[in-house]
C-alpha cells in the first residue's frame, strides 16, 4: 500500500522538482565517470604516480560529495516542510508516525533509485567523454577506456551513503515534530525587520569585502614573486568569508532598499515583483550567502586550474627547451656515458642536431656565497662560456646577450634572482668582472645546477670543467619518453642507500607529467564546478517552483486587475531573474578582476605570454556560468509560465487559481 | 440613453455532443449607470457564470455584452486585459488581496498597472481611503487586518480607478453578520455617495435586500427579478425570501 502512495505521490511531484532531480543525476554521472577514470589503465599508465591522480580525484569527490550530500539534505528536508500539512493529514487520518517515516523513505526511496539508475546511465558515456578531454590535453590519440569495477562500487557506495543521509535528516525531522506543528501552516516573514540595521551591515560588509580582496590581490602578487602562499592562503579564506557575509546582509537589505524608491515601486507590477523577491531574498539570505561562496569558489578554481594548464603548456619550452638535455658531473664516473646515453636515444629516435656545452667550477665560492643555505647545499661557484649560452639560447629562438667585463647570473629560482650581487666582483685569469644583471626567465639548460654564471669565454681558459652537458634535438619530438627515460636511468649508491638516477631530462617526459597534473587538476577542477554550479541552480530552480501554487494565486488576482500576459510574464522574469542573479552576480562579475590578476601573475612568470590570454580564460569561465544561468533560469521560467501565468478563455485558461 | 451594461440572449454551454451542460440559456437584461443590482440563485444556477463572462474572465458561447456600447464578447485577449484594468473594478468573497503587498499597494496595484503618475495615484489613494476609512491600515499587510477591514481595503482597490462597473462576487462570504452588514452599508455609500454601478452576487437574502434590484436565475436563465422601488430594505428581504421559497432555493436568512 505504501509503495503504491508513494509511487503516486512521487508521479505528482515529479513536475516540480524534476530539475532538482535531473542535477542530482548529473553530479552522480559526473562522479561516476571521475571515480572511473582515477582507476582507469589510460591513467595508471600515463602518470608516474598514479596514486597521486587517484588521491587528487578522491579529494574532489569528496568535496563534491559533501556539497551534493548537503545540498540533497537542505532540498529533501525543504520539500518535507512544504509537505508537513498534507502529513500531519495523514497522521489525523489515523496513520502512525512509522507509516509515514515509511512512506516519505519509500518516496525517497524511488527517487534516489530513479536519479542514481539515470546518473550511472548518462554517467558510461560522460567517462568517455572525460577520457576524451584527458586524451586532448595529453596530446594523445583517444581510446575507448574500460569501466572500472572499482570506480563503479565507490560511486555505488557514496550515492547511497549521499542519500542515506538525507533521508536520515528528513526522517529525524518527521519523527520529531508534534501533530500540531506538521498542521500549522508555514510562517512565512513578509514584513522587513530592522531594515536600518541590515543595511548598514551590508555597507559594512562589502566595504570588508573589498578590503580583503585589495590585500589579497598585493599579497597574491608578493607570493608569485617570493614563492611564499600561506599569507594568500589565509586571506582567500578571508575573501569568502566576506563574500558569504556580504551576499547575506546584503540579500536583507537590498530588496527592501528598492521598495522605498516610490517611482520604481509604483511602475507597473513592480510593488508584486519587488514585495516577492524581497521576501524571498531575506528568507533565503543564509542560502544566497552560501551558493554565492561556493560558486566564488568554483569560478576561482577554475580560473586557478585553467592557469595552471597555462603554466605547464609554457613550462615545458622554460624546464626543458630541447628535446633531450644531458649533464654528467665529472666528479664521478658516469654509469651511462654521454656516447652511451646518445646510443640509447637514437633507438627512439635519430639525433637531428647536437649541442655541447660545458659548465667550468675551480670550486669557489665568491659569489654563491651571496645566497643564504650554499653551503647546505655544497654549491660552488659554476661558470657557463657566454658563446655556448648564446648558442643555447638562438637554438630556441631567444635573443642572444651581450656582457663587456661582467657576469650575468642564471637561475630557476625566482627567490636568487632577486640578491643582490653588486657588490661582489670576481677576478678570472686577473680581470674582474662586475655583476650585470639576474634572472630566472632563461630556459634551464643546465637544470641541476640551480645557479651559474655566465661570463665572457676568454675569463674560463684554463679552469677546470665540472660539469659535461649536451643539448639534443630528435626528429621525433615526441618518442616514447617512458621507455626511454627508463633505459637512461639508474641506480646510484648514496649516503641513504641506492637510488634512481638520470643524467638526462626528456622534454616530453616533462611534458606529460605536467599535463597530467594540470589535467588532473583541470578535470578535479571542473567536476567540483560543475557540481557546484549546477547543485546552486537546482535549489534555486526548486525555491521557485516550490511556491508555484501561492504564486498562481497572486498572478490570478494580477490578471483580474487587468494585468495583461505581456506584464504577467515580465513580472515573472524579474522575480525569478533577480533571485536566481542573487548569488550568480558577484561571480560572474568576479571574471573581470580575476582575468586582471592572472594576467599580472603570467607577467610574473614571465613566459611572453599576453596578458589578456587570462582575460579571455576568465570571459570563457564566466560564459560557461552564465550559460548554466541562463539555461536553468529559462527552464523555470517556462515551466512557471505554464503553472502561473492566466491567459484566460482564449488562451487555453488558467484564470482558476483563485 | 443612461443604459451602461446590455446583456443580450447570452449562452454559455460547457463540454461537447451528448455531455453539454448549459450554464446560462438565453440570458438578457440591462443596467443603467449608478444601478445597484444583486443576482441571487441557488448553486449551479448560473450567476458565477454569468459574472465571469461580465468580467471577461470567460467567453459566453453566443450573445452579447454590451458595455458602454462595446461587445465585449468579441474584444480580443490583449484589449479585454485593458479593459479590465481601465472599466471594471472586482470584489471577491476571499478579498483577493496580494498578501505580500500592504494595504496601500493593494490598493494603488490597478492604477501602477495602467501607468498612472505617481502624483494622481496618492491624490486617488488618499480620497478612497478617506472614503472607505481605511487610512489607518495603508501600512499595514492584509494579514494583520480583520475581515471587514480586508474586504473594504478590497473595495478601495476596485474604486481606486473609478470603473464603469464593479464586479462583486459572494463579498460577504467570509464574513460574519456585523462586518456583512458594515460592509452593504459601505456598497451602499459607494453606490449613493460615489455613484458607482455595482453588480452583485450573493446567496444571503439580506446582502441582496440592499440591491436597488435583484434578479433570479435557475437553470442559467433570469427566472424573476425585484425592484426596489420605494420600498423599505426589511419589505425588500421579505420580499426575496418569498421569491426564494417559490424558487425552491437556498437563501441564507441571518
Amino acid at each position: 500500500m505504501f509503495a503504491k502512495l508513494a509511487l503516486r505521490n512521487v508521479r505528482r511531484q515529479i513536475g516540480s522538482y524534476l530539475i532538482y532531480f535531473v542535477t542530482v543525476a548529473l553530479s552522480i554521472a559526473l562522479m561516476f565517470a571521475v571515480n572511473n577514470l582515477s582507476y582507469s589503465d589510460r591513467i595508471r599508465s600515463l602518470a608516474e604516480d598514479s596514486s597521486d591522480v587517484r588521491t587528487m580525484f578522491a579529494m574532489v569527490t569528496v568535496l563534491s560529495c559533501l556539497v551534493t550530500a548537503l545540498v540533497l539534505s537542505y532540498a529533501t528536508g525543504f520539500m518535507l516542510k512544504l509537505r508537513r500539512k498534507e502529513f500531519g493529514m495523514y497522521l489525523t487520518l489515523g496513520m502512525t508516525r512509522r507509516n509515514i517515516q515509511t512512506l516519505f523513505a519509500c518516496e525517497t526511496g524511488i527517487l534516489s533509485f530513479l536519479a542514481m539508475l539515470a546518473g550511472m546511465g548518462a554517467g558510461l558515456v560522460i567517462f568517455q567523454l572525460l577520457v576524451a578531454l584527458f586524451s586532448s590535453l595529453m596530446e594523445l590519440p583517444f581510446a575507448v577506456s574500460a569501466y572500472s569495477v572499482e570506480g563503479i562500487l565507490l560511486t555505488l557506495t557514496v550515492s547511497l551513503g549521499m542519500f542515506l543521509l538525507s533521508t536520515m535528516v528528513s526522517l529525524r525531522y518527521l519523527k520529531k515534530t508534534s501533530m500540531a506543528e506538521l498542521l500549522k501552516a508555514e510562517a512565512v516573514e513578509r514584513s522587513e525587520k530592522h531594515p536600518a540595521l541590515w543595511r548598514a551591515l551590508s555597507i559594512v560588509a562589502v566595504a570588508g569585502l573589498t578590503v580583503s580582496l585589495i590585500v589579497t590581490y598585493r599579497n597574491l602578487m608578493a607570493a608569485f614573486r617570493d614563492q611564499d602562499g600561506v599569507v594568500v592562503l589565509l586571506w582567500l579564506v578571508v575573501d569568502l568569508a566576506m563574500v558569504f557575509l556580504a551576499h547575506f546582509t546584503l540579500s536583507r537589505a537590498l530588496a527592501g532598499a528598492l521598495l522605498r524608491r516610490e517611482k520604481l515601486k509604483n511602475r507597473g507590477a513592480n510593488a508584486v515583483v519587488l514585495r516577492g523577491l524581497s521576501g524571498r531574498v531575506s528568507m533565503n539570505a543564509l542560502l544566497i550567502g552560501a551558493l554565492a561562496t561556493i560558486l566564488v569558489f568554483a569560478v576561482g578554481m577554475s580560473n586557478i586550474a585553467m592557469g595552471e594548464k597555462v603554466y605547464a603548456d609554457c613550462s615545458v619550452a622554460k624546464d626543458c627547451p630541447y628535446d633531450v638535455l644531458a649533464m654528467l658531473n665529472c666528479a664521478r664516473e658516469p654509469e651511462i656515458s654521454l656516447e652511451e646515453g646518445e646510443k640509447i636515444i637514437e633507438k627512439y629516435s635519430p639525433i637531428s642536431s647536437k649541442m655541447d656545452f660545458q659548465l667550468h667550477s675551480a670550486g669557489e665560492t665568491t659569489l654563491c656565497s651571496s645566497v643564504l643555505g650554499y653551503d647546505l647545499m655544497g654549491w660552488t661557484d659554476k661558470y657557463l662560456p657566454l658563446s655556448q649560452f648564446n648558442a643555447l639560447l638562438t637554438g630556441c629562438g631567444w635573443e642572444p646577450v651581450a656582457l663587456d667585463g661582467q657576469y650575468l647570473v642564471v637561475t630557476g629560482v625566482q627567490g636568487i634572482s632577486e640578491v643582490d650581487f653588486s657588490d661582489k666582483i670576481v677576478t678570472l685569469n686577473g680581470k674582474p668582472y662586475s655583476w650585470a644583471g639576474s634572472s630566472a626567465s632563461y630556459p634551464e639548460f643546465a637544470r641541476r645546477a640551480r645557479l651559474y654564471f655566465v661570463v665572457p669565454d676568454e675569463a674560463l681558459l684554463g679552469m677546470p670543467v665540472s660539469d659535461v652537458c649536451a643539448a639534443y634535438t630528435l626528429e621525433n619530438h615526441r618518442p616514447d619518453s617512458q621507455a626511454m627515460l627508463a633505459e637512461l636511468t639508474y641506480l646510484r649508491q648514496t649516503e641513504e642507500g641506492p637510488e634512481e638516477w638520470c643524467d638526462f631530462a626528456i622534454r616530453e617526459e616533462y611534458r606529460l607529467w605536467s599535463n597530467v597534473n594540470a589535467g588532473t587538476l583541470l578535470i578535479g577542477t571542473l567536476y567540483v564546478s560543475t557540481v557546484f554550479v549546477c547543485m546552486a541552480l537546482a535549489i534555486l530552480s526548486v525555491k521557485i517552483l516550490s511556491t508555484l501554487d501561492e504564486e498562481r494565486r497572486r498572478f490570478a488576482i494580477l490578471y483580474r486587475l487587468g494585468a495583461d500576459e505581456r506584464t504577467q510574464k515580465s513580472a515573472l522574469r524579474k522575480q525569478i531573474g533577480a533571485f536566481f542573479l542573487a548569488p550568480f552576480a558577484f561571480p560572474l562579475l568576479m571574471t573581470v578582476p580575476m582575468g586582471l590578476i592572472f594576467g599580472k601573475v603570467y607577467e610574473i612568470w614571465d613566459f611572453g605570454l599576453n596578458g589578456w590570454r587570462a582575460m579571455e580564460t576568465a570571459v570563457l569561465i564566466a560564459l560557461v556560468v552564465a550559460g548554466a544561468y541562463v539555461l536553468y533560469f529559462l527552464i523555470t521560467y517556462f515551466i512557471s509560465c505554464g503553472h502561473v501565468i492566466c491567459r484566460g478563455a482564449e488562451g487555453g485558461g488558467n484564470e482558476r487559481g483563485l | 440613453m443612461n443604459t451602461l451594461l446590455e446583456i443580450k440572449n447570452v449562452s454559455k454551454f460547457y463540454g461537447s455532443g451528448d455531455n453539454v451542460s448549459r450554464a446560462l440559456n438565453g440570458v438578457s437584461f440591462a443596467m443603467e449607470r449608478g444601478e445597484f443590482t444583486a443576482v441571487m440563485g441557488a448553486s449551479g444556477s448560473g450567476k458565477s457564470t454569468l459574472l465571469n463572462v461580465i468580467a471577461t474572465i470567460d467567453r459566453p458561447s453566443s450573445g452579447s455584452i454590451l458595455l458602454e456600447s462595446r461587445n465585449i464578447a468579441e474584444m480580443r485577449e490583449q484589449a479585454l486585459a485593458a479593459f479590465r484594468r481601465d472599466r471594471l473594478g472586482f470584489i471577491f468573497q476571499e478579498y483577493n488581496l496580494l498578501d505580500t503587498l500592504t494595504v496601500a499597494e493593494n490598493i494603488v496595484l490597478p492604477l501602477n498597472l495602467r501607468r498612472c503618475a505617481l502624483s494622481e495615484t496618492k491624490r486617488r489613494l488618499a480620497q478612497v481611503a478617506a472614503a472607505l476609512e481605511i487610512a489607518e491600515q495603508l501600512d499595514k499587510f492584509p494579514r494583520q487586518l480583520s475581515g471587514g477591514q480586508r474586504q473594504r481595503a478590497a473595495c478601495a482597490r476596485a474604486l481606486i480607478t473609478e470603473p464603469a462597473l464593479i464586479l462583486a462576487d459572494e463579498p460577504t462570504g467570509a464574513l460574519d453578520s456585523a462586518n456583512s452588514r458594515s460592509l452593504m452599508q459601505t456598497f451602499t455609500r459607494m453606490n449613493q455617495s460615489l455613484a458607482s454601478t455595482i453588480l452583485m452576487v450573493t446567496h444571503d437574502a439580506v446582502v441582496g435586500s440592499y440591491a436597488d434590484r435583484v434578479l433570479f436565475l435557475k437553470d442559467g436563465k433570469i427566472w424573476n427579478e425585484l425592484y426596489r422601488g420605494d420600498r423599505s430594505r426589511q419589505s425588500m428581504y421579505h420580499e426575496i425570501l418569498n421569491v426564494m421559497a417559490a424558487l425552491g432555493g437556498e437563501a441564507d436568512v441571518r
